[in-house]
């Protein structure tokens, strides 16, 4: 069940949830939703000479070469970030976010930004029981003018929901790559151990 | 787990620490490297990747010394340092070099942190602008580049003039990610004050006319040094102490904290300075659980920097003769003590500050969680019994909401709790890895310990970055 606003206060009041900073409570906290910022850091895709993921590279190979797809960018106080349209780029929250065992969020798009066609995520929006760090966005201008994004900006909201608390929480699982996370992490899909399955296959 | 309270070799062992810091951030620092840089100049990373693994092997003896956990007597002690002092001037040497390899940009943040410094000084008298530059040698300094220009053509026989201040510091490369050592920039950009210098300089007969001109020039200089480290104090509180004495510890080198030179009086003095304003001032970061018989930042820092110091006054010899410090310095400090609350500006004062939540924050950073802004544990508590007992209509509610929200944390709470976070939280555990015997090498101790470090310095960027948009949101 969803929280609502009363139950989200309760839960910011316990501990049980925490979501810092949280800078304007009035403005941030909805009937049934946070509002949350845009941070500094911004990972583009860049274009590069690899015409593919090679996965007959060793792991680190692999790495180098995501590593080489993206670059980091880092915007300070009042800078603005354009993303032009058609643009993809994954951004990142302000807020650092620790949900406890019982509880799961979803990240969801704000109506302001989406009417000028700013997509926040395109499909990875549930965040675990147990989950804890900063949150991606996966930015995506869909509008056909350039969106002048700032840091500290609301673009996003999460619901919250209650569920019975979970047998392993997302911050103990040994795959669980971006808890605790502060800073945009790069993708790791070659470390999955289907990958790591076909990899041997394909090398055997 | 490490016993804090009954630790033999603490100096030692503290400067080991910070030693091996300075290693495993010169090993970030080539990290950085952009890829194709990396892939044209593998080979100078390479030479830079190989010595500092020969400098770790030179390291490898001592800790195994200390990992033996007896108390080293006052030869071997001195020894010690000795061999510690000579590997740090290799890294110092080594830094150097970085020379040879692509540079990389400041992060956003010190800018940010320089911003916040400069709100210190009174607007009359604040420089509009102190640029920042990653510099190759270890050392933080601070210069008028137009006059170094200047200074430079002039050399050539070119005669310029460029006529405008552009107050500038230098910050070494590996410590570009460290907000911790930052604090000595505040010090740098004290230097940018030149109005309150001249203020405090000229409102007082602080150099007596029967000094000699040369001497009255060493005087001033270091006159000028002092301001700046009350300056620092000023913004920072026990966190300059910290981090200066740090820097004391690793680079006293030959030198030691005892020797002034012609620009800077000797380091112990003017850590004596600094914990003396503290003490008037009554400021202290206390500790959860006291380490020996220290029991707050500054003390404790203090008192490994004058063992050293004794350590070091059985082997070094001053070489050459300058003042001591002269009673007429004593009155430059107790005048610019008199003035403390007039150095900066009237709502930054030190001793308006309180240094209560400092411990919260460093707990929190102890759970990985950023500190751009303090959750007071007092008033939520209190909103939960209201939020239990009423039943609440949408104007209570709102009252309600106003303690979940989480008032911006200032930029010297969090650099005081990173350095009691660094004390109660990284020292034990760098003590743990690298002074408990193990068949673990020492690279790959020094690659896990570096994890941690490197993910402190993003809890602290992150809490600067925040922090300044709270500030912009909020004021506009």
């Amino acid at each position: 069940m969803v929280l609502s606003d009363r139950e989200i206060v309760d839960a910011l009041l316990k501990g049980e949830i925490i979501v810092t900073p949280l800078m304007n409570a009035a403005k941030q906290i909805g009937s049934s939703s946070i509002d949350v910022r845009l941070g500094t850091e911004f990972k583009l895709i860049r274009t590069i000479k690899q015409t593919h993921f090679d996965l007959s590279l060793p792991k680190e190979k692999i790495r180098r070469q995501v590593q080489e797809y993206t670059e980091t960018v880092h915007i300070k106080p009042l800078e603005p970030f354009f993303l032009h349209p058609g643009e993809f780029v994954l951004g990142c929250t302000l807020e650092y976010i620790v949900l406890p065992d019982n509880i799961a969020g979803r990240l969801e798009g704000r109506s302001t930004w989406g009417r000028v066609g700013l997509q926040v995520h395109s499909t990875a929006g549930l965040i675990d029981p147990g989950y804890e760090g900063i949150l991606t966005f996966e930015l995506h201008n869909m509008g056909k003018l350039p969106l002048p994004l700032y840091a500290g900006v609301r673009i996003a909201q999460i619901s919250l929901h209650r569920c019975t608390p979970v047998a392993q929480s997302y911050a103990t699982k040994s795959e669980a790559k971006y808890a605790k996370s502060t800073e945009i992490r790069d993708t790791t899909f070659y470390e999955e151990y289907e990958y790591q399955q076909i990899q041997k296959w394909q090398t055997s | 787990m490490v016993n804090l309270s009954s630790m033999v070799n603490l100096m030692e062992k503290v400067l080991c620490i910070e030693v091996l810091e300075k290693i495993s951030r010169m090993q970030r620092f080539l990290r950085l490297e952009p890829d194709v840089a990396r892939q044209q100049g593998t080979e100078v990373l390479r030479i830079f990747v190989t010595a500092l693994d020969g400098i770790l092997d030179n390291l490898t003896p001592i800790l195994r010394r200390l990992s033996e956990d007896l108390e080293l007597d006052q030869w071997e002690s001195l020894a010690t340092v000795r061999r510690l002092s000579d590997i740090m001037n290799s890294v110092d040497e080594l830094h150097t070099q970085l020379q040879f390899i692509h540079g990389t940009w400041l992060q956003p943040e010190t800018h940010v942190f320089i911003k916040s410094v400069l709100e210190f000084i009174p607007e009359d008298r604040r420089p509009k602008r102190v640029s920042v530059i990653l510099s190759n040698s270890y050392s933080f300094e601070e210069s008028d580049l137009s006059l170094y220009f200047e200074y430079v053509l002039r050399r050539t026989n070119v005669t310029i003039a460029i006529q405008r201040e552009t107050p500038t510091v230098f910050l070494p490369k590996i410590e570009r990610d460290n907000p911790l050592n930052w604090a000595i920039l505040v010090h740098e950009c004290g230097h940018a004050d030149y109005e309150g210098i001249n203020k405090v300089l000229q409102g007082r007969q602080i150099i007596p006319d029967q000094v000699d001109a040369s001497t009255k020039d060493i005087l001033r200089r270091w006159a000028e040094e002092i301001y700046c480290d009350i300056f620092a104090t000023q913004v920072l509180g026990p966190a300059y102490l910290a981090s200066f004495a740090t820097f004391a510890l690793a680079l006293a080198g030959a030198g030691g904290a005892e020797i002034a030179s012609e620009t800077h009086p000797a380091d112990i003095v003017r850590i004596c300075i600094i914990r003396e304003v503290l003490e008037k001032n009554n400021l202290k970061v206390a500790l959860a659980q006291p380490w020996v018989d220290y029991d707050d930042v500054t003390s404790f820092f203090y008192n490994v920097l004058e063992k050293r110091t004794k350590l070091d006054r059985k082997y070094v010899r001053p070489m050459v003769p300058l003042p001591q410090l002269p009673l007429i310095l004593q009155d430059f400090v107790d005048a610019s003590c008199e003035q403390i609350d007039e150095l900066i500006s009237l709502s930054r004062q030190l001793t308006l500050r309180d240094f209560s939540r400092i411990d919260h924050l460093a707990r929190r950073l102890a759970k990985g969680i950023p500190i751009a802004s303090y959750h007071n544990p007092e008033l939520v508590e209190l909103r939960r019994k209201d939020f239990q007992e009423v039943e609440l209509d949408a104007l209570r509610f709102n009252e309600v909401k106003q303690a979940v929200q989480e008032p911006r944390t200032l930029l010297w709470e969090i650099v005081n709790a990173g350095w009691l976070h660094k004390i109660e939280s990284i020292y034990p555990d760098a003590f743990a890895l690298f002074f408990t015997p193990s068949d673990t090498a020492l690279q790959e101790k020094i690659a896990s310990w570096g994890e941690e470090l490197e993910a402190t310095d993003r809890l602290l960027l992150k809490s600067i970055e925040s922090s300044e948009i709270q500030r912009l949101m909020e004021e506009t």
